[in-house]
């Protein structure tokens, strides 16, 4: 077993080494947002997609694009609005005057990195054809169905503010997304070098670091990070926390929680622990990979009840307790 | 002549019961006028009366002027049907309403259902004498109509219900006072051993609690649940001395705590060495070396011998001695 352990470890040293490379490459261009970017990166290594809140101008593009530039691979923007259709995202049969025949037309999905900016501007039936892509990794256009590349990963935005004219997520479908990040602003000191960065005459740029095949091979070492049965018992225990509180002496939020975090949660906490452990350059799971990683594995998962809107106590505020509460091994 | 006479007797005997016909109620009154000035009524108290029960009827009398103005003859008792009478009394009084003077003659029977049915106060005649004339007069009240009904439960009849009842309360209380008193005693026993405890310092606590966690000496030691013990103890002591959450927090924010707490670098630098060590062991699904286990178990030892010392709060035992000097 120790050999085992010994052996991992040496496999995830090396094959995390990029994990620095990306990191000092990003942060020539985006100032702060640490940990957005990591939160990027064990999205891209535990195959999870993600779902990003947080006021227009925090160089959320501006990092997906860094990201997709540092790491050689293709990047594609789509600006969601009320009148997008499904084909505009995926791809659709074009008739070729020449040939006479229908080709296919391959929509901007098929990229690695997809931005959904503001995935909550399009009807239901545009996220849908999203969501349905992100959890299939493949689009069907015509008869013909075709696999998504590898690796493939969809930041999708919303905007807190301007409810407005918005077709929110439904909660079905925020369950899809590994993690939801809350973005805020930089701090002063972000804030004043990130002025001094963008208001020089050469804007700053990343170079190319990795390639999409490092990614490949570090996505299959995460699969080899090793989780004890203790950390997995702690994972459960987290998410029966938030469907039966009362067990796990949390009677006070009992009544705050509609809907309890799925099974769904515990598989993305899972992965998301290992990936934050990879990124650690750790071969094995800590219950502080599975604390870093909780809130943005189950921000989204859970429901709150109206008693607890009526209180303006949030998921977070459910979730934070739940973590606060159960004894990590 | 025959049917003239009949008629006559037929007019006589409605004007002398000139009364409406009464309802099932439970008083019912027959008043005849004679010139308008003596009124006769007889009543009971209930309409329907249980087997075991009494029933009140009462015939009145009255008249204005004075007791003198009329005569009243003696009657019989009233005829009965399913009813005897186990009590009677009279009484005379005279009122004063409406500033006239008025005689009231009440004659008051109790009466006893004999089977349950119906029971009948047969009419009763009344024979007086106007003072004033001299002339003999007659007056007659109603049938009176009572239902007896089954009888009533006799207070006592289930007096053992009552008693079980009782009994069951009692035992109830019996218990409950038991319980409490139990309670009391644990309570007692409780706050006995905690002021106990309370007497022993923490450290010496935990130094005891540390020899019996781990056996270094034992043959059969398994290292890796030695570390998982130790790593525990720790944290418990150190959620008990420092107020971090011991159990809930990760190594990471425990040390950070730590920190806050400005407490001796080397106790940090030492517990944070010991957390991680154990957190390697117990979540790598290493076994562990013993050597490690031992130098835990030293350091911990040495950490409780140091706190028992007060060697461990660097900042906050400065003020006391100020405070002590001055």
């Amino acid at each position: 077993m120790n050999i085992d352990i010994q052996a991992i470890n040496e496999k995830i040293q090396k094959e995390s080494e990029f994990v620095e490379k990306i990191t000092s490459e990003v942060g020539k261009v985006i100032v702060g947002q640490k940990y957005m970017i990591e939160r990027l990166l064990i999205g891209l290594l535990a195959d999870g997609h993600i779902l990003l809140e947080g006021v227009p101008g925090l160089a959320k593009t501006m990092a997906v694009k860094t990201l997709a530039s540092v790491i050689r691979t293709g990047f594609q923007r789509i600006q969601f609005t009320p009148d997008l259709l499904p084909a505009d995202l995926i791809g659709t049969m074009i008739y070729d005057q020449h040939d006479g025949k229908f080709s296919v037309k391959k929509g901007p999905v098929f990229s690695n990195l997809v931005l959904a900016d503001e995935i909550n501007r399009s009807p239901a039936k545009v996220q849908s054809a999203l969501l349905e892509a992100m959890q299939e990794r493949q689009v069907t256009i015509g008869d013909e169905t075709f696999a998504l590349p590898a690796p493939f990963l969809v930041l999708a935005t919303q905007n807190p503010i301007e409810q407005e004219g918005t077709y929110p997520l439904p909660e079905a479908q925020v369950d899809r997304f590994m993690l939801k990040l809350s973005v805020g602003y930089p701090d002063r000191d972000e804030e004043l070098e990130i002025m001094r960065r963008m208001t020089r005459s050469e804007i700053p740029s990343a170079d190319s670091v990795v390639t999409p095949k490092d990614i490949l091979k570090a996505k299959s070492a995460v699969h080899e990070v090793y989780i004890d049965p203790k950390i997995e018992n702690y994972i459960i225990d987290i998410v029966f926390a938030t469907r039966k509180p009362k067990d796990y002496g949390l009677d006070d939020i009992e009544e705050l929680i509609a809907y309890g975090a799925s099974p769904r949660a515990s598989i993305n906490l899972t992965l998301a622990a290992k990936a934050h452990a990879f990124i650690r350059r750790r071969g094995f799971v800590t219950p502080e990979d599975v604390r870093s990683i909780g809130m943005d594995v189950l921000r989204h998962r859970i429901i709150v009840t109206y008693e607890a809107e009526a209180e303006e106590i949030t998921a977070e505020d459910v979730v934070r307790k739940v973590l606060n509460k159960i004894e990590v091994p | 002549m025959k049917v003239l006479r009949f008629s006559l007797f037929v007019v006589f005997i409605l004007s002398l019961q000139a009364v409406p016909s009464f309802s099932q109620d439970s008083t019912k009154v027959a008043a005849l006028p004679t010139g308008g000035e003596i009124r006769l009524s007889a009543s009971v108290d209930q309409t329907q009366v249980p087997l075991n029960r009494t029933v009140s009827f009462t015939v009145q009398l009255q008249w204005t002027g004075d007791l003198d103005k009329y005569e009243i003859h003696q009657f019989d008792n009233p005829l009965l049907e399913n009813f005897e009478i186990v009590e009677n009394s009279s009484a005379n009084r005279v009122a004063n309403v409406n500033g006239e003077t008025r005689a009231i003659q009440e004659y008051e029977y109790t009466l006893k259902p004999k089977s349950l049915g119906m029971g009948y106060v047969e009419g009763l005649i009344i024979t007086y004498t106007d003072m004033g004339n001299d002339k003999e007069y007659r007056l007659t009240t109603n049938r009176i109509d009572v239902k007896v009904t089954d009888p009533l439960p006799e207070p006592g009849s289930k007096s053992w219900i009552l008693w079980v009842i009782l009994i069951f309360v009692l035992v109830i209380v019996v218990v409950i006072f038991i319980r409490q008193a139990a309670k009391k005693k644990a309570e007692k026993k409780r706050q006995a051993e905690l002021e106990a405890a309370a007497s022993v310092p923490l450290e010496e606590q935990y130094l005891e609690k540390l020899k019996d966690a781990v056996d270094l000496s034992s043959p059969d030691l398994n290292v890796g649940d030695g570390f998982a013990r130790l790593s525990r103890l720790l944290r418990l002591f150190l959620a008990e001395k420092f107020h971090v959450a011991g159990l809930e927090a990760t190594t990471e924010d425990v040390i950070t705590e730590l920190h806050n707490k400005d407490l001796d670098d080397r106790f940090v630098s030492e517990t944070a060495e010991s957390l991680k060590k154990a957190d390697l062991i117990k979540f790598s699904g290493g076994a562990g070396e013993k050597s490690d286990l031992e130098r835990m178990y030293t350091l911990i030892e040495s950490s409780l011998q140091k706190s028992l010392r007060g060697e461990l709060v660097k900042v906050l035992d400065t003020p006391q001695e100020e405070t002590e000097e001055k």
